[in-house]
């Protein structure tokens, strides 16, 4: 998708350009007011603004055309439970199908995937805020969309059912195939979640790329941030059902992470967080940490211009099976341990193994 | 003696559905609408409410009277001339509860319609009606009352013409210029106690939209 959009808006001004995949999750990220609910209304054609926009090879907007937006098949969940009230279940996942393009999803099954099946028959308007989210979820999907744009999912629930149905999402949209746009400011949701990132600050893009990249942008918060991290791609290469183990592949690297037993081949985001890597410059047999892996130094950052680094930690990007993770040290044990650009040390890493890709 | 209060509930029937028809629209544009025309049209659209009777039916006499631009429909003195003076002077009371209805409703419902690929004719039919139905049920209710209880531009632009013209209001008027009290009381009584059925089952219907 290619945007390039300039929207005034009482007194703020969005002025976006941008260009993401066709394909899998992207995350519209930044801080509050950076104008991202706007862009992804924009994409959608429920706002407008002057410029060019395209999908998937089709001009949506230009200086002559503008496709409105119940022509452009992108379905919209807003952060409010827009459920129709004054229908049922059944009828606000009907009104959807009844204005799908032809060859959509199945109701019934759709209904089932999203625990709907026996509240059919109930007001729409009487379901808690849970239910009310899956409904709005399923009727997007019902509506057999080309794109998915959904504005801070799931934000109002607690973070179990928030887990499950990110899971669940994640794992419906790969099955048809159907990428995503979503607007997001939590670490947590969009690094579960987003290949790509969009981040916008004060209406202007200051930085769009693959998420790992993203998330080790030093023009960005995430690298700063207590919960930094980074998110690989790997693949489940095996079991140790006595353990409790799976065996993660990337890179030629292997990966122990506990947790119930992945489907072999499997593609699995992998998290790591920063603070869950500490550095040593022997391979201590010792440690109760299984994965330790040798890694080079690529950077020492020891503060950094948007002066959101605590005093006393140093932020370590290393390379690792061809990939770059950001480990979280003190300052005095990189200090103790002598770390220089280029250096081989060795990894004690904690990674945990999230759904999906 | 049935005649006036027979005439009467068809003049408020008639008026009631074509208000229907006119304020359905004209409450979707006022309430969804953003352009600089908005106020004036608000504003002309509730003038019947505050004034009265008699200078809406001298205007309206003017309009349909043998000299006016409309003269060669014939209304006045006529059933649909009456149609029309009733159209005009209940017109806020039906295009208010239904405006309010429809401002009533989100925006992000429509807009989360519209991205499921439902268009403006199918978002207003499928949606916003039936999510005001309340609004334009009471509309419906208060504006067939209202045209019952019309006095100053019936017997303005429609007289006093037995059978045609003679509704039950003006029939009210005509008994008791004639001191014939019994039917007096007997029309004023039925007229009243039909309006409180009717502003009953109104509040009624209030109660239940205002309810969780």
């Amino acid at each position: 998708m290619k945007v390039d959009i300039k929207l005034n808006k009482g007194g703020f001004t969005l002025h976006a350009k941008a260009e993401w995949p066709d394909v899998g999750m992207t995350v519209i990220a930044g801080p509050s007011g950076a104008g991202k609910s706007s862009l992804l209304r924009a994409v959608v054609g429920l706002e407008h603004g002057q410029g060019q926009m395209e999908f998937a090879g089709e001009t949506l907007q230009n200086a002559s055309t503008l496709t409105p937006a119940h022509k452009r098949r992108m379905a919209w969940v807003s952060q409010h439970d827009d459920v129709f009230a004054h229908l049922s279940v059944r009828e606000n996942l009907e009104f959807a199908v009844r204005h799908a393009a032809p060859g959509g999803v199945d109701l019934a099954g759709v209904a089932e995937q999203f625990s709907l099946t026996r509240r059919l028959g109930q007001n729409a308007g009487a379901l808690s805020g849970g239910q009310k989210q899956r409904l709005v979820l399923a009727r997007a999907l019902l509506s057999n969309p080309r794109l998915l744009a959904l504005d801070e999912p799931f934000g109002a629930l607690d973070i179990e059912a928030r887990h499950a149905l990110l899971g669940l999402l994640h794992q419906v949209c790969e099955v048809q195939n159907l990428p995503v746009l979503f607007v997001s400011h939590e670490l947590d949701t969009l690094s579960r979640l987003a290949d790509f990132m969009i981040y916008l600050d004060d209406g202007k893009v200051v930085a769009q790329g693959a998420l790992n990249t993203c998330l080790l942008d030093n023009r960005l918060p995430y690298r700063y941030r207590d919960d930094a991290c980074v998110v690989l791609h790997a693949k489940a290469k095996g079991y140790e059902a006595g353990d409790g183990l799976n065996i993660l592949e990337f890179g030629g690297i292997n990966i122990f992470t506990p947790g119930v037993a992945l489907t072999k081949g499997q593609p699995v985001r992998l998290r790591i967080r920063a603070g869950d890597i500490s550095l040593s410059r022997a391979h201590h047999q010792d440690s109760s940490v299984l994965n330790i892996l040798p890694v080079t130094v690529l950077q020492v950052e020891h503060a950094d211009r948007q002066g959101l680094l605590p005093p006393g930690l140093v932020n370590i990007t290393l390379e690792l099976g061809g990939e770059m993770i950001l480990a979280r040290i003190t300052k005095k044990s990189a200090g103790n341990l002598g770390l220089v650009v280029g250096g081989e040390v060795f990894a004690q890493i904690k990674a945990s193994a999230l759904s999906g890709r | 003696m049935m005649e006036p209060i027979l005439l009467s509930l068809r003049l408020a029937s008639v008026t009631t559905v074509i208000l229907l028809m006119l304020c359905i629209p004209l409450g979707w544009l006022l309430a969804r609408g953003r352009g600089a025309w908005r106020p004036f049209a608000e504003a002309f659209l509730t003038l019947p409410l505050v004034l009265p009777p008699t200078v809406l039916g001298f205007y309206l006499l003017l309009l349909l009277g043998p000299d006016g631009p409309l003269a060669p429909l014939h209304l006045v003195f006529s059933f649909w001339g009456l149609v029309v003076g009733s159209v005009v002077f209940s017109l806020p009371f039906v295009l208010r509860p239904i405006q309010s209805a429809f401002e009533g409703i989100s925006d992000n419902l429509l807009e989360s319609a519209a991205s499921l690929g439902a268009g403006p004719w199918h978002r207003i039919t499928r949606l916003a009606i039936p999510m005001a139905r309340r609004g334009i049920i009471s509309a419906a209710i208060l504006g067939f009352a209202h045209t019952l209880g019309e006095f100053g531009v019936v017997l303005m632009i429609g007289g006093n013409i037995a059978g045609k013209t003679r509704v039950l209001s003006v029939a009210i008027f005509d008994a008791v210029e004639r001191l014939d009290y019994a039917m007096a009381h007997f029309l004023s009584f039925g007229l009243l106690g039909f309006s409180f059925a009717i502003l009953l089952v109104l509040s009624w219907l209030n109660g239940r939209s205002s309810a969780p």
